[in-house]
């Protein structure tokens, strides 16, 4: 608890008016300084409690691309029934937020830029200087948290894919009408080509085509299709490459040393391959296999 | 600029508090600055409402700069300076104004309102009436609502919220501020040079008597002193307030000379001391007001060879004193030649009727108090009339003119008359002046002084007996009184209060009453005070009081802190009560070792228990989903919630 600025200047003004209530000997000007005072004084006491038993948690952990700034989702509790107000999470310098009685907020904190992989949350200070702006209250929160930073993506446009599926899955992929096996039903991350429009428009469901022959052929983005880079290179491009096919639609699978995902398609398989490259520990030796 | 746009509706709701704060802590200056300032400043407030309620963008930096320039210069011409009551005030007052138009970041807006606790304290300067400490306070409440407001910069508070907050927080201040006000060691003022009081000079009376000056007192109804008396008070017919003695004549004029002042008491000892307490409003001179014959004052008081009683420094402000008198003394048995070829001395031959009068009484023997009472009893007999309009006395034998001619005056007239009849007979006697009476307030038992209560007698000295006091005009009838209000001298033996009966009178009374205790305890309340005060509570030295201070100040906010502590306890169950079973569902799974994650919504929950503990699946799914449909649904359906209810509290989860 410290005061703030403003705060100074306003034990300035009070000296000042004690000094001139001396002056004149006047009762009054007294009783308003001392006022004034005790009021700053009870204030303190104020901005302490507007912090006090606050909860403090992690929120969902926040994804982005290496380089990024990290960002951290901090949910406050506020487990009373005195609503709290201008609570500030002191790196951000913005985000001013009030918890009304019993309820949870999120707040973003966002720090520093990230590199690949799992990026601690930093220490960080919850502060506020409600309802008189003349103190400073702050608490110092430690979380186990995390943001996880996916390579960067990096790379040409075309998504290459490692032999030999490719010849095979860009042939049938786009005339495949006789591999059509039949319909299923809409998920997020489909890609909108592959919507049969015209059931959805007979029947209002969003229907999807499936082909049996894209079941098999087996698109594979392969760490070792860019051999000769380095690690974070490598993972950059493969970034890319599922970026890319996902914004294709297209089916593919990940080969990693020591780990691969069987070819899937949409928004949780996407995840699941960013996340795996994010969190990829390079083997002893394939490290800098290549110049770089 | 970009900030004009960046207005928003929110800003600008608590910008108009803030305006509406300052012109509520302004008001009351309308009563003592000059008009073109106030004129000067509700035309920049309105230009500023009416500029914010447009979302007009604010004045330019140069504008603003003129302005202020305008401000200090104009300032300095009509008052001369930019410092002082008056000017200082006007100027502050201003200067508020103008800053209202560069409202841009919460700092500004903090000073802002930093500055009108600054205003306030400039209003207490003109008025310390118990109105205006009940306005001020209110105006207190308002700043710092707006205070609070400023605080909370994401934008406007509920103005309920934040008056109750500042409400709250004023409201915890005033035990502090109690006990800084009572244990805050005073030190006496000033500390820098006082400016004179520019209003009309305080009256009260002079360092001399011509005719005219009581006359213009009497009409005066303004309080110049209260009095509570310890004990019983003294009868009306005792109670002479000691003031000015007068001892040189001039013919016209009776005169006081500056006396040297002792801080011994010329009676020291007497065996019956009457104790009082006075409050004396400012009156710009040294002199106490004392009873009779002053024995004691307060501390630092002195008195002078003819029984007065000083203060150390002229009186600027109301001040509390205690002060002990002798009602039955004797004192100056010798007389110092000085004194006497002084308080004997006539200008020339004048009056001769008054000498052949006074030759006449010695005639038949009369002497000492026998000539004084026989000269008491002439006025009584011969037809003096008691009038505050005497016709003009004019030439050099006034005293003739008065005894022989006109007969009619006030009790300067009969005092000065009196004085030189004793001095023609040989008998050293000199004017006093002070007041007389006094009104009784039952609320309280008090006394309250007016100017109107002015008066003048007259002592004479007599061998073996020292100085007696003989006041002609209470030997005047009241049938021979020509005054219906209460004047001083012959009028005042009428009783005031039958005088003007009635309700108001009564009422007004009762409002003295309230005044008196608050000028008693609260305005009084200085150093002296304030030793005599803590000393009974055995805290005699400021070390002491600061002591005293902190650990009161200390205790005082652990308690509070306690207090607040205590508010935001955790309270959970105090939400609606499906939030409340919902609570308990998952402390039980938590129990299990299945916590809910802070980020995982019910339905996920739902699923992951599910899918962790097979046998507890049908038992959650069907809270879960009774839990979203009253939560996220809206489904408000008692029935279900009371299902929902009912399922939580059989729900154990032992089924492993």
């Amino acid at each position: 608890m410290l005061p703030t600025r403003l705060g100074m200047v306003f034990a300035l003004l009070l000296l000042v008016m004690l000094l001139g209530s001396m002056n004149y000997s006047n009762s009054l000007g007294f009783m308003l300084t001392f006022l004034l005072a005790g009021m700053a004084l009870v204030g303190m006491h104020h901005t302490h409690r507007n912090l006090l038993r606050l909860q403090v948690d992690s929120g969902h952990m926040h994804r982005v691309f290496a380089g990024e700034t990290a960002v951290y989702e901090i949910r406050i509790s506020n487990p009373s029934t005195s609503p709290r107000f201008s609570l500030q999470l002191a790196q951000t310098g913005s985000g001013l937020t009030d918890i009304g009685e019993t309820d949870t907020r999120s707040l973003i904190l966002a720090s520093g830029r990230t590199v690949r992989g799992l990026n601690p949350a930093p220490r960080f200070k919850i502060t506020s200087t409600y309802p008189l702006g003349l103190f400073q209250a702050w608490s110092w929160v430690e979380l186990d948290m995390n943001c996880l930073a996916y390579p960067r993506p990096q790379g040409g446009k075309n998504v290459s894919f490692s032999q030999p599926a490719i010849g095979e899955g860009k042939r049938s992929h786009r005339g495949g009408n006789e591999d059509f096996s039949g319909l299923r039903e809409y998920q997020r991350g489909d890609s909108p080509r592959l919507v049969h429009w015209r059931a959805a428009a007979r029947t209002g469901e969003l229907l999807v085509k499936q082909f049996t022959d894209m079941e098999d052929p087996e698109h594979w983005l392969d760490w070792e299709q860019f051999a000769g880079l380095s690690t974070e290179a490598r993972l950059s491009r493969l970034c890319q490459c599922v970026l890319d096919s996902h914004r294709d639609g297209i089916r593919f699978g990940l080969k990693l040393p020591g780990k691969s995902i069987v070819p899937a398609r949409g928004e949780h398989h996407r995840q699941q391959c960013l996340e795996a490259l994010a969190r990829f520990q390079a083997p002893a030796d394939a490290g800098q296999s290549g110049p770089s | 600029m970009n900030t004009a746009a960046a207005h928003s509706a929110a800003s600008k709701t608590s910008e108009l508090h803030l305006v509406a704060a300052l012109v509520v802590a302004m008001a009351p200056h309308v009563l003592h600055l000059p008009p073109w300032v106030m004129v000067c400043t509700a035309a920049i407030i309105c230009w500023q409402a009416l500029a914010l309620v447009r979302n007009r963008p604010p004045v330019g930096r140069t504008l603003r700069l003129l302005l202020c320039l305008l401000a200090f210069g104009s300032v300095y011409l009509a008052f001369g300076r930019i410092n002082g009551r008056q000017a200082g005030a006007s100027l502050l007052v201003l200067m508020l104004a103008l800053k209202l138009t560069e409202l841009n970041s919460h700092r500004d807006k903090s000073l802002t309102l930093y500055l009108a606790y600054f205003l306030l304290i400039t209003q207490f300067l003109f008025s310390q009436s118990i109105g205006m400490s009940v306005y001020m306070l209110f105006a207190a409440w308002l700043i710092t609502a707006s205070l609070v407001d400023v605080s909370h910069p994401q934008g406007p508070l509920p103005v309920r919220r934040s008056l109750k907050s500042s409400a709250a927080l004023l409201g915890q201040a005033l035990p502090l501020m109690a006990l800084l006000f009572v244990l805050f060691p005073r030190i006496p003022g000033p500390l820098w040079g006082l400016p004179k009081p520019n209003e009309t000079a305080t009256t009260g009376l002079g360092n001399h008597m011509s005719p005219s000056s009581i006359a213009r007192l009497a009409r005066n109804n303004s309080i110049v002193f209260r009095v509570t008396f310890e004990d019983k008070p003294p009868p009306r017919n005792r109670r002479y307030w000691r003031g000015p003695v007068l001892e040189d004549y001039d013919g016209a004029t009776w005169t006081h000379a500056e006396q040297h002042a002792t801080a011994t008491p010329i009676v020291s000892s007497n065996t019956h001391l009457t104790h009082y307490e006075v409050i004396l409003e400012a009156t710009d001179n040294r002199r106490l007001p004392a009873l009779a014959l002053p024995v004691a004052g307060p501390p630092r008081a002195s008195f002078t060879r003819t029984g007065l009683m000083l203060a150390d420094k002229p009186v600027r402000h109301r001040i509390l004193y205690h002060a002990s008198s002798a009602l039955d003394y004797r004192y100056q048995i010798h007389l110092n030649p000085a004194t006497r070829r002084r308080d004997l001395t006539l200008p020339g031959m004048i009056d001769p009727k008054s000498r052949k009068l006074v030759r006449q009484w010695q005639a038949h023997g009369l002497q000492g108090v026998t000539l004084a009472r026989r000269a008491m009893r002439y006025f009584q007999n011969q037809s003096f009339y008691y009038t505050l309009q005497p016709p003009t006395l004019s030439g050099p034998d006034k005293v003739d003119q008065f005894l022989f001619g006109t007969r009619q005056g006030f009790c300067g007239h009969y005092a000065g008359a009196f004085t030189v009849l004793m001095r023609l007979a040989g008998i050293p006697a000199r004017v006093v002046t002070g007041y007389y009476g006094g009104e009784h307030n039952k609320n309280g038992d008090y006394f309250i002084v007016r100017n109107s209560n002015a008066h003048a007698w007259s002592e004479i000295w007599i061998a073996g007996q020292g100085w007696l006091r003989f006041d002609p005009t209470s030997m005047i009838p009241a049938s021979r009184v020509k005054v219906s209000q209460s004047p001083a001298g012959a009028g005042e033996r009428a009783p005031v209060d039958a005088v003007h009966g009635g309700f108001w009178r009564s009422m007004s009374l009762h409002w003295d009453w309230v005044k008196m205790t608050w000028e008693r305890s609260i305005l009084a309340y200085g150093p002296d005070l304030q030793s005599a005060f803590l000393t009974r509570f055995g805290l005699p030295d400021w070390r002491s009081m600061l002591l005293a201070l902190t650990g009161f100040c200390v205790g005082f906010l652990a308690l509070l802190g306690v207090i607040l502590m205590w508010q935001v306890r955790p309270q959970w169950h105090k939400g609606d009560p499906i939030a409340r079973a919902w609570q308990r569902f998952c402390r039980r799974l938590a129990r299990q070792g299945l916590p809910r994650a802070p980020h995982e919504g019910p339905l996920e929950y739902g699923q992951r228990i599910a899918s962790r503990n097979p046998l507890l699946a049908e038992e959650t799914n069907a809270i879960v989903s009774l839990y979203i449909g009253l939560r996220y649904r809206n489904l408000d359906d008692p029935l279900l919630a009371r299902q929902f209810r009912h399922r939580v509290r059989k729900f154990r989860g032992k089924k492993r």
